[in-house]
């Protein structure tokens, strides 16, 4: 009687079991009404991380990833991949299609030794599932920084759970878990403690344009391992940003030094000099226009800057070949340079937290006082004293000796990036000519500058009446010529003659004039449904003149209202003012902070309307 | 970034060291040392007298030359060894970032093919004389696919680039045969000026070659001063750069080179040469040769016939409507199938090809095939390859009706714009030929083009005003689209799963059988595909009318497309859509301006540039636009004096004009295409009819208060 008990039970808990399970179709249904524009989600992504300890005593990380699929419609595909470098491997990968391993490429990056494992899994019909799974171990805790909630796919069901050993110290920092409903548990293991987050329907990664960096926006939970114990000895990692600092210099010390090489040509850059600015300004600006940006990550190249002579020599480098470069010939003028790492404005933390994950550039620091001057030899056609907007208002880690520095790049002022757009016009019948000029200062100016370098030299002029046009078919420029596109000054421009045809309408008596061919921004409307805020590339102060000189024969009947609006975040304005025979047309448009907050979207969008309206309004001429 | 992965394409250049011969003996076995050498020296002597207008540019090569040579290795395998040359005068920064990163081509192994050796030379001639070698350490090397990256160090202004690439490729006899060791097509003229172009084919006497060029306007030379070796080669001088314009064709404007090398030996000349018409028609003949037949086919469509009561069609009837019953098994296999994952049944092109023929000769209606060349491509004197031929087949019945591919979307003898108007070789049926006498097996035709009658875009739209909001424009938009103008349309606009079904029930055929899979899960995914197809069709008609009218549409209704096909009229398609806009018209103090030109959608724009070279489009097209405009009460019309305009010439015609009735104004918008393709000289005559068009987008009228 006791042994088919046995089967019976078995087979009504495989009953229940069976029962209670969700079958494929029902999963897909439920992903479905949580996700209707997906084509595929992800019914359940778990990550599991637990420490270890190898051969020799060496501490390991290993991660394990499991991520069950599930198909929305036919014919669907799905990629699983894991990254690896020198510093970690792949132990383990199960996906059920065929497996790649390669070098990851990336147009950002000349070489790097990142590789990736991963399997394209194609699905025939709705409610298709697989399950695919890979282990991943990290040799170097350092590189152990962070897990996201979100995905690439949404997800119904995503965990990530990390079993933290009594013989190790780390710190788990969560980053906007209430906002997205994170469940957070610590439980008592064997081991130590296991820390679990979970969350059920979460989005995957929006594509929207304009989105801030994902640390900024998407739930997350930051790893900082700060030390372990090793047969009784505790062994330190990133403890605090002393320990960061101890490690990059360790790395800095070995770099190689030997600026041999450069002495003569920085002694042709500072004969003549009249100021240390100018001095300064003449080593900044060689490294501009002499170096390429080509980046080489590596293994501890992705971390360790390449030698001055290298540099030099070769003619290129990344960020931290052009910092160090330009701080060995700052140094060789007398200069106290030093090298300065940073987070650019995508990356969301300072240097409160230990981990690589706080900067990704490097720049160099030249004390002035009691302040420092910051020269990013990356950012072509800036001035000195000039920053660009992806590292203002970023803290700086300033190198001291033993010691690091803290400081904060200074933040600028939107008026200092002015593009003015101006016309001078008069009425030729039913054209409207005169002289056109851009102008560009700050991050107008680099912008300008860059797509003029890119270019090839004959095409310039007509990249020149292209932009002069401003996308208008209807404008004609003729005789363009671009000004003060050195290194030095600080306003460039392009100037030509233009036409404007069609802008002028005749009704009988009445004549109706459109006198802006620019329209800046009329476009720029968001999606009102967007997630997140809008960050524009650089706080904006873009202007338009515009004089109209009026025919003898002409009066002006009527001009449009003036346009003004102001926000918090943006300010608008537009007017027309008539002196004699002189028709007067100004619209300016300033965001100072380079953003539109999410609850402000909506006001930008109205504002974006109203100036589409404004530029549809004419002047109204009469014959006198 | 360069990237020079060594495949087909490459072709040898030579250098002129070798002054009396062109070849090169024994480049395959050639060490690195005596490639850079070789190479190093080719361009050392040649002028570099260039014009200074050269200096103006990006960069210029110096020297730009391919070298291809052809032998026989051990066995039945043959060994392809490529040497690529550039030498480049760097003038401008776009020109260093272009050049300074190179991928080099690395050895590689797969079945029937073994990269065995390359080899690569990176220099820099500088401004002083200097000469930097760059050192092989500063490639890196990626391990997947041995290929080696370089970024050029120290490269600055003014300096001359100079690389070669060495490869030696080895083919074995599973793959040879099957298709070309090398076939190309190219232009010899690009982005950049060159001073010095060489490219040299040489091969071991039994490897045929082929080296025509478009019209002969590349002077091809061959050279048999070395033993038991041929070399055809072209070297050509200052060579200007070549861009682009709108509707040219690059392929027929500027010196282009057709190349092709087999990989088996033949006996006889080597010196390939354009195939004879013979040789094509006796291959277009053999090609047709029915081998198979789908046999449940013909039951199928004898079952259809008999369910319909049709029997006793005639013999233009039958074949029409044996036609579309293949086109729907193909349709209804293909997208159904497809879409819902089922058992996939295929419908080969070939199965279509024989079913047709097994019908005409059923019918006893006579029939011929085709063998064209696109009309873009070249003519029928410069054929290298069977493979750069189209077929059709023409039914001699009705005056010609023409069978090309089958899509489940193809009218009813259908002709691709590509083949209108280019030369064809007509080939006669077996019984045909065998009538004749067995002694000739075709003759050259040109294939009838369309008119720009045929290929017609008609548009009729009623515009009313909200009464509370003049500036809120309702628009009812019809869309009647002919000939070539339609296909680009067809399967995102039209409802494939309604048209199926309703052929279902027009030619009494049966759904295809379903699949074994859970009845759930199928019917689930059926109704998953036919709303996301829903889904599909509104955007793609809210993406035809934004494309339509060229600018943002709101709220797009009531939209849907048709496919007519009736008997003796031209196959429509008929797209009809409601929507609002809201950008037409504007306020302006007591009055309104309606921009009455966006209502014909985006026109092309022309400058007063001079053309470069001869126009080619695709096909002769025609525009016409009948726009009825309710204007609101009480508010009288200025602005339409000018609307009235007449230009028609051998080229085209742009006609304009309205009527006001009270308040109901219609306009009249023609533009004509007569023709694919105009003279340079003929740009005129175009500009004539287009500028106006393009002037009158920006049109507006004052509607004013009475």
């Amino acid at each position: 009687m006791k042994q088919t008990r046995l089967p019976i039970s078995a087979f009504l808990c495989f009953i229940i079991y069976t029962l209670g399970a969700q079958t494929n179709l029902e999963i897909a249904r439920d992903a479905e009404l949580a996700f209707p524009k997906a084509d595929i989600a992800l019914a359940s992504s778990e990550v599991r991380v637990t420490f270890k300890t190898i051969k020799k005593d060496k501490l390991v990380a290993v991660v394990e990833h499991t991520d069950k699929y599930v198909s929305l419609d036919n014919n669907t595909r799905a990629s699983f991949a894991i990254f690896y470098d020198e510093y970690s491997e792949v132990k383990s990968f199960n996906s059920g299609f065929s497996k790649q391993d390669e070098y990851y490429t990336s147009n950002e990056i000349f070489h790097s030794d990142t590789r990736v494992t991963y399997s394209e899994l194609r699905f025939g019909k709705y409610g298709d599932m697989h399950t695919a799974t890979a282990t991943k171990q990290y040799n170097d805790m350092r590189y152990l920084t962070n897990f996201y909630i979100t995905r690439s796919k949404p997800s119904l069901k995503r965990v990530i759970s990390i079993e933290i050993p009594d013989n190790m110290e780390i710190d788990l920092l969560p980053f906007y878990l209430e906002d997205h409903e994170v469940k957070y548990t610590k439980i008592k293991s064997k081991k130590g403690y296991i820390h679990t987050y979970t969350a059920n329907n979460v989005d995957a990664y929006d594509n929207s344009p304009g989105l801030p960096g994902h640390s900024y926006i998407y739930p997350h939970v930051l790893v900082l391992p700060k030390s372990y114990e090793k047969n009784g000895k505790k062994i330190a990692l990133f403890r605090d940003t002393k320990d960061q600092y101890g490690w990059y210099k360790s790395l800095v010390d070995k770099i190689g030094n030997d600026n041999q090489d450069l002495k003569a040509t920085v002694a042709k850059l500072t004969e003549g000099a009249s100021s240390d600015i100018e001095k300064m300004e003449n080593l900044f600006y060689w490294v501009q226009d002499n170096i390429r940006y080509i980046a080489f990550e590596d293994g501890i190249a992705g971390f360790k800057p390449e030698s001055c002579q290298n540099v030099y020599n070769k003619r290129f480098g990344d960020c931290k070949g052009m910092a160090n470069l330009l701080k060995e010939m700052l140094l060789i003028a007398g200069y106290d340079a030093r090298l300065c790492w940073i987070g650019t404005k995508s990356v969301v933390y300072n240097y409160e937290i230990p981990s690589l994950l706080v900067d990704n550039h490097m720049i160099c620091a030249v004390k002035q006082g009691d302040d420092f001057i910051f020269l990013d030899g990356t950012e072509k056609f800036i001035n000195i004293n000039n920053y660009a907007e992806r590292i203002q208002g970023q803290e700086a880690l300033i190198e001291d000796g033993d010691n690091f520095i803290l400081k904060t790049v200074p933040q600028a002022n939107a008026l200092d990036n002015k593009l003015t757009l101006s016309l001078d016009l008069s009425m030729e019948e039913t054209v409207l000519a005169g002289k056109v000029e851009a102008s560009f200062m700050g991050e107008a100016k680099s912008s300008i500058r860059n797509a003029i370098s890119n270019t090839k030299q004959n095409k310039i002029e007509e990249a020149a009446v292209e932009y002069l046009k401003y996308g208008n078919e209807n404008v004609s420029v003729k005789e363009v010529a671009l000004k003060d596109f050195d290194q030095k000054s600080k306003q460039s421009t392009i100037k030509g003659d233009i036409k404007l045809l069609e802008f002028v309408s005749t009704f009988g008596k009445e004549t109706y004039v459109y006198m802006d061919p620019f329209k800046i921004y009329d476009n720029h409307d968001l999606k009102s449904d967007r997630k997140f805020e809008y960050w524009f590339n650089h706080k904006v102060n873009d202007i338009v003149n515009v004089k109209l000189k009026l025919n003898k024969a002409q009066k002006i009947s009527s001009v449009p209202d003036q346009l003004s609006i102001s926000n918090p975040e943006f300010e608008i304005q537009g007017k027309y003012t008539v002196t004699d025979d002189v028709v007067d047309y100004q619209f300016s448009i300033q965001i100072p902070q380079a953003k539109i907050s999410k609850s402000n979207i909506s006001s930008w969008n109205e504002a974006v309307k109203q100036m589409k309206d404004f530029y549809e309004q004419p002047i109204i001429l009469e014959k006198q | 970034m360069i990237r020079f992965i060594l495949g087909y394409c490459l072709l040898l250049c030579f250098s002129n060291v070798f002054a009396q011969s062109k070849t090169i003996k024994n480049l395959s076995m050639f060490s690195s040392k005596q490639i850079a050498e070789v190479t190093w020296r080719a361009a050392e002597k040649q002028s570099l007298d260039y014009p200074s207008t050269w200096e103006d540019g990006s960069a210029i090569y110096l020297n730009y030359s391919n070298i291809y040579d052809v032998k026989k290795e051990s066995g039945s395998r043959v060994a392809v060894t490529q040497l690529i040359h550039r030498k480049v005068k760097i003038l401008d920064n776009s020109a260093i970032e272009y050049f300074s990163e190179i991928i080099f081509p690395g050895e590689s192994k797969e079945f029937g093919f073994k990269r065995e050796r390359t080899s690569s030379g990176v220099r820099i001639l500088k401004k002083s004389g200097k000469v930097e070698n760059i050192q092989s350490e500063n490639y890196i090397r990626n391990e997947d696919d041995n290929t080696k990256k370089l970024a050029v160090p120290n490269l600055e202004l003014g300096d001359v680039l100079e690389y070669f690439i060495y490869a030696k490729d080895v083919y074995g006899a599973v793959i040879l045969g099957s298709s070309p060791l090398i076939f190309d097509h190219f232009s010899i003229q690009g982005e950049y000026p060159i001073l010095h172009y060489k490219y040299v084919v040489q091969s071991e006497k039994g490897y045929k070659t082929w080296m025509v060029s478009n019209d002969e306007k590349v002077k091809v030379r061959t050279d048999k001063s070395q033993k038991n070796m041929v070399a055809q080669y072209i070297e050509e001088e200052m060579l200007e750069s070549a861009e682009g314009e709108m509707w040219n064709n690059p392929y027929q404007d500027l010196p282009t080179l057709k190349v092709q090398v087999n990989g088996m030996r033949t006996v006889g000349d080597v010196e390939g040469k354009p195939l004879t018409d013979n040789e094509v028609m006796g291959y277009t003949k053999n090609l047709f040769y029915i081998s198979s037949f789908d046999k449940n086919i013909e039951k199928a469509y004898k079952k259809s016939l008999k369910k319909r009561g049709a029997e006793s069609l005639s013999k233009s009837e039958t074949l029409k409507d044996y036609y579309f019953f293949l086109r729907h098994l193909m349709k209804h296999r293909e997208i159904l199938s497809s879409a819902f994952n089922e058992r996939d049944r295929n419908f080969s092109a070939n199965y279509f090809y024989y079913a047709m023929i097994r019908k005409m000769e059923d019918l006893g209606i006579k029939y011929r095939y085709l063998a064209a060349m696109q009309r873009n491509d070249g003519g029928l004197d410069d054929i290298v390859n069977t493979a750069e031929l189209n077929f059709l087949i023409r039914a001699e019945i009705d005056g010609g009706i023409y069978f090309s591919y089958l899509s489940p979307f193809t009218p009813y003898g259908h002709v691709p714009y590509v083949l209108e108007n280019s030369e064809a070789f007509l080939v006669y049926s077996p019984a045909e030929y065998k009538e004749k006498g067995k002694h000739k097996l075709g003759e050259r035709i040109v294939i009838p083009g369309s008119q720009y009658k045929d290929n017609a875009m008609s548009h009729q739209s009623t515009v009313h005003f909200d009464k509370d909001d003049f500036t809120t424009v309702s628009v009812k938009t019809d869309v009647t689209l002919t000939g070539h103008q339609y296909p680009g349309y067809i399967y995102p606009l039209v409802d494939w799963y309604e048209e199926i079904w309703n052929e279902i029930d027009k030619f009494e055929t049966e759904e295809l059988a379903q699949s074994n899979d859970a009845k759930g899960a199928l019917k689930m995914q059926r109704k998953k595909v036919i709303e996301n197809r829903k889904e599909y069709m509104a955007d793609q008609h809210a993406a035809f009318a934004k494309n339509h009218y060229y600018q943002d549409i709101k709220e797009i209704t009531n939209a849907r497309t048709d496919l007519v096909e009736k008997d003796g009229k031209p196959t429509e398609l008929k797209v009809h859509f409601d929507c609002e806009m809201d950008n037409l018209m504007k306020k302006v103090a007591q009055n309104y301006i309606l921009k009455l030109g966006k209502l014909v959608g985006g026109q092309v724009n022309v400058t007063d540039e001079p053309r470069k070279y001869d126009v080619h489009m695709d096909y002769p097209r025609m525009f016409d636009y009948t726009i009825h405009i309710n204007l609101p009460e009480g508010y009288s019309v200025d602005g339409l004096e000018d609307v009235n305009t007449m230009v028609d010439n051998a080229a085209g015609k742009f006609a304009l004009s309205h009527t006001l009735n009270g308040q109901e104004l219609t306009l009249k918008f023609t533009k004509v295409y007569r023709n694919n393709f105009q003279t340079k000289e003929e740009w005129s005559l175009m500009k004539d009819f287009l500028k106006p068009a393009n002037l009158f987008e920006s049109k507006e009228i004052l509607l004013r208060k009475k």
